[in-house]
């Protein structure tokens, strides 16, 4: 398949990590288009977290190039700096600031990032803090909201920069089972408005619901790239029929 | 503006004395210290009500209060009451008493930070007092207050400055005397900074190594019991 | 030989004054402590060597000489050598905040060791830039958490103020040194100055551990 690189917002190519001497990333290539929902699964230390952190540069990879939104991700500041700007990103312990309330975490990066006015950015982080449905907690401090009240707040929080691409570091790992489902109605709402979309999680049924591909990672490597009905219906790959059966087994 | 080595050197042997007087004073503080320290320390946890009030009362005033102000009193005070004693005997006996109220306080928090579980699990596995008390307890409480007691050491080394103030000729002392004989503040109070700074850290050093000393001497003994 | 205090309480009012100053001083030099410990903190989480390396002797310099002979140096000699004409009471000033700050640097890296890296991640995946997560993100959470141990280092500049009593600033100790010298009433004169002393230190870090009591319990 030859493309130029402008057909894809994420577009990763024969990209390798390494953590000083052992190879936790081989060989990546991954294209992306606008609107695209990707789920990536894989056990455990597979290095499905740190290719999605990649892709913003909270890990630096060593090989092979990745570019998001037309714009190459090198060592060059401003285009980290763009690129994050681009790309929203959600993390399995919310890591909202703790102490700001729920309306300053949203307020933040569009004021000092994209320089807004304090209306208009109150403005925006309303219209997302209602998509979430939490807008009557805008005045709490994290602290004081449930898990899965803080996950929805740290995704507002990640829209108000409106990015094009949200990232999704196992979202759902760290709540509570009663809580999962309202995170991911979220998350599937958001996916019917056409966000283009890359989760790392475990949840297979909101895969089989939302992805348009369903990655599966093992050793550093992706093992399979395809649809989801494919994917779990006929797997190719033995560690990837493996994986299934012990993920649906729970 | 010209260095004048001259001023120190004319004068080392003052400034020498003063060295060995400061030194002098912290040897013989610091262990009266940490004896102090543990005695009042066994107080503070004891059983009984009234101790505890002597040993906190104690242990709070002397933190509360600046050393300066205790030491102008017991320097001003006893002569009042009669009883004459010399400016370094004041500085000993102050330094001691300041020292062992924070080393109480360290072998506390040592004492409370050894979790009461370790008491119970060495008597469930049936071993002696002596035995636990040496090789579970000790040890454990020994890396819970060797750090901050190294500090509150160093600490009393760099406090016995304050003993200038009442004349005993230690090593701060020793820089005003040669001050007023050169007027040169920029060169003696400078080179009396950087002694300090040099016994700090040979004793520093000297502390961490006994630190490492101690632990692998640990480590031995539990080798020997079996 | 019996205690006289009322030959000196009537004479009490420079020491009142000299415990306004000494609590001035104190909360002067506090606040150059932090300044000067955020910078230090700063500097030893710089990518410059250099930085970091004078953060380490700095740090070794102020914990390896007694605060006596740091004010010695800063008012006799740093000052006049770099050539600044300032008077006593402000190179005391100095002198305590650039000592405290190497202990505020300690604590307050005590309190940056325990923000989770996913504060720095959250922060950048949004792109705010570096200066602006330390001082928005970081920073705020830093101090917040070591509150108590800021009220602790309080006590700890109170109970160095005395020492500019040697270069004539008239704060509580000097203040008492003059009225005995003058009533030659020592032990009631030090006796009121200690209770003083006492009364200051004692309230701020009781505060200080009820604060830290209320941060271990509302801890998330």
């Amino acid at each position: 398949m030859i493309t130029t690189h402008d057909d894809f917002i994420i577009d990763v190519r024969s990209m390798s990590k390494w953590y000083d001497k052992f190879k936790v990333l081989t060989d990546i290539n991954l294209q992306v288009r606008s609107g695209e929902k990707i789920i990536i699964c894989g056990p455990s230390g597979s290095g499905k977290s740190t290719f999605i952190r990649c892709i913003n540069r909270l890990e630096e990879h060593q090989e092979g190039t990745i570019v998001v939104d037309g714009v190459e991700l090198n060592n060059d500041v401003k285009n980290i700096d763009h690129i994050r700007s681009e790309v929203g990103m959600c993390f399995q312990q919310f890591n909202l600031f703790p102490h700001l309330t729920v309306l300053e975490n949203c307020l933040l990066a569009p004021m000092s990032v994209r320089k807004m006015s304090k209306d208009e950015a109150t403005k925006l982080a309303f219209k997302f803090l209602e998509k979430v449905k939490i807008p009557d907690q805008s005045e709490k401090y994290p602290s004081q909201l449930s898990g899965g009240q803080q996950q929805r707040v740290a995704i507002a929080r990640a829209l108000c920069m409106q990015p094009r691409v949200m990232l999704f570091d196992e979202p759902t790992s760290a709540l509570d089972p009663e809580m999962i489902n309202e995170v991911l109605e979220t998350m599937e709402e958001l996916a019917s408005e056409g966000m283009t979309m890359l989760c790392v999680t475990h949840e297979m049924g909101f895969a089989r619901k939302v992805a348009d591909r369903v990655i599966f990672m093992d050793k550093g490597e992706i093992v399979e790239d395809r649809d989801p009905v494919s994917f779990f219906d006929e797997p190719e790959n033995e560690r990837t029929l493996k994986f299934i059966n012990q993920v649906l087994q729970h | 503006m010209e260095f004048d080595y001259m001023a120190i050197l004319d004068n080392r042997s003052i400034l020498l004395s003063g060295l060995a007087n400061t030194i002098l004073i912290s040897v013989v503080s610091i262990p009266a210290a940490i004896i102090i320290g543990v005695f009042s320390c066994s107080l503070r946890i004891s059983n009984s009500k009234p101790l505890r009030a002597i040993a906190i009362s104690y242990i709070e005033i002397m933190r509360n209060i600046p050393l300066l102000i205790i030491i102008f009193m017991v320097f001003y005070a006893l002569p009042f009451y009669g009883l004459r004693i010399s400016g370094l005997t004041t500085g000993f006996i102050c330094l001691s008493l300041y020292g062992g109220a924070y080393f109480a306080e360290i072998f506390r928090g040592g004492v409370e930070a050894v979790s009461k579980g370790q008491f119970d699990a060495s008597k469930a596995l049936g071993l002696k007092y002596s035995f636990y008390m040496r090789c579970v307890i000790f040890p454990q409480l020994y890396t819970y207050i060797f750090p901050p007691g190294t500090n509150i050491a160093l600490t009393m080394i760099k406090e016995s400055s304050l003993l200038s103030m009442i004349t005993v000729a230690e090593l701060t002392y020793a820089a005003h005397d040669v001050n007023g004989r050169t007027f040169t503040p920029v060169e003696t109070f400078t080179t009396i900074a950087i002694l300090y700074w040099t016994i700090s850290a040979l004793f520093l050093k000297l502390t961490s190594k006994v630190q490492s000393r101690v632990d692998s001497g640990n480590f031995n003994a539990a080798i020997d019991i079996r | 030989m019996d205690l006289q205090f009322d030959l000196v309480i009537p004479k009490m009012g420079p020491m009142l004054m000299g415990t306004l100053i000494t609590i001035l001083i104190g909360l002067v030099a506090c606040a150059v402590g932090v300044l000067v410990g955020t910078g230090l903190l700063l500097m030893r989480n710089s990518r410059f060597f250099i930085l970091r390396l004078f953060v380490r002797i700095y740090g070794s310099f102020i914990r390896g000489t007694p605060a006596l002979v740091q004010i010695l140096v800063f008012y006799y000699a740093l000052a006049p050598l770099i050539g600044i004409n300032i008077g006593p009471f402000t190179a005391g000033i100095m002198a305590i905040g650039f000592n405290s700050g190497a202990y505020v640097a300690e604590i307050l890296r005590g309190g940056l060791s325990r923000i989770p890296k996913g504060q720095w991640e959250a922060a950048q995946a949004l792109g705010i830039p570096s200066y602006k997560i330390w001082f928005k993100i970081i920073l705020p959470q830093v101090y917040h958490s070591v509150i108590p141990l800021l009220v602790n280092e309080f006590t700890m500049v109170i109970k160095i103020t005395p020492l500019l009593s040697t270069i004539t600033v008239v704060e509580l100790t000097r203040a008492s040194q003059m009225l005995y010298n003058e009533t030659f009433r020592p032990v009631e004169v030090l006796g009121i100055a200690a209770v003083i002393y006492f009364i200051i230190n004692f309230s701020i870090s009781q505060y200080g551990e009820y604060l830290q009591r209320r941060s271990e319990k509302y801890r998330l």
